[in-house]
């Protein structure tokens, strides 16, 4: 289920910095919204606008983040 | 045919219950490039489970995974509940994975669907699509696993259950 308004979240969060945490855009989402989120990350990332990346935290696990693309 | 090195780790729920879950990962790797890639995917999954995961993978070789952190057992854990994802390969084909001891509180309400956007859930999901940077789990052909089916949760019957 794609949600155009999670697109728009996730884009300001990139535009302000990058790479941006999956939580950190995760927790500023109402329900409805994340229920869409991860379609929107994939289909965000088919169109080259965001890659997903794993990087490890201090104590070593790994953490997904998305980065922009171009 | 490759024929894929496959990990198995093994999770003990409250009862001291175990199960085991596996993975295939490709061949041409050091033993500490899969010793790497155990450790993620065994805290992957011990961020998604209540039950304890054996820090002693196996492979053909053992892979010490004992770089765990956090990793208790919960009083409500039970290795009946199972996170079962389906996953497909470049081929089409596809690749089951099911952890036991499923974490409850990431199935979404009122369903049997894993919250597939809770932070823990989606890193597992990415590390099983693409890799640790290293080492990126494939199918039993050694094609790449590219998208998930399906996250929901599962009830297996172990034959063993006390309570």
């Amino acid at each position: 289920m794609y949600v155009k308004s999670v697109e728009d979240k996730v884009k300001a969060a990139l535009a302000a910095k990058s790479p941006v945490a999956h939580s950190e855009i995760n927790q500023n989402l109402t329900h409805q919204e994340s229920i869409g989120l991860i379609d929107t990350i994939r289909e965000m990332e088919r169109l080259k606008l965001l890659k997903r990346e794993l990087s490890r935290n201090a104590e070593g696990k790994l953490v997904l983040q998305y980065t922009r693309v171009g | 045919m490759a024929i894929a090195p496959k990990i198995r780790i093994k999770i003990s729920d409250n009862d001291n219950d175990p199960a085991n879950t596996e993975i295939h990962v490709p061949s041409g790797f050091t033993i500490a490039q899969y010793a790497t890639f155990a450790n993620d995917y065994a805290n992957a999954i011990d961020d998604i489970a209540l039950g304890r995961v054996d820090p002693k993978g196996t492979m053909t070789i053992p892979v010490d995974i004992s770089g765990l952190t956090g990793n208790t057992v919960d009083p409500n854990s039970d290795v009946e509940q199972v996170a079962a994802f389906q996953f497909i390969d470049t081929n089409g084909e596809p690749v089951d994975i099911n952890i036991p001891g499923l974490l409850l509180a990431d199935v979404v309400a009122g369903t049997d669907g894993l919250d597939t956007a809770d932070t823990e859930i989606a890193a597992f999901i990415t590390l099983i699509e693409t890799g640790n940077g290293t080492v990126a789990p494939c199918s039993v052909s050694e094609a790449d696993i590219t998208s998930t089916l399906y996250a929901r949760k599962e009830t297996r019957a172990s034959g063993k259950k006390r309570r």
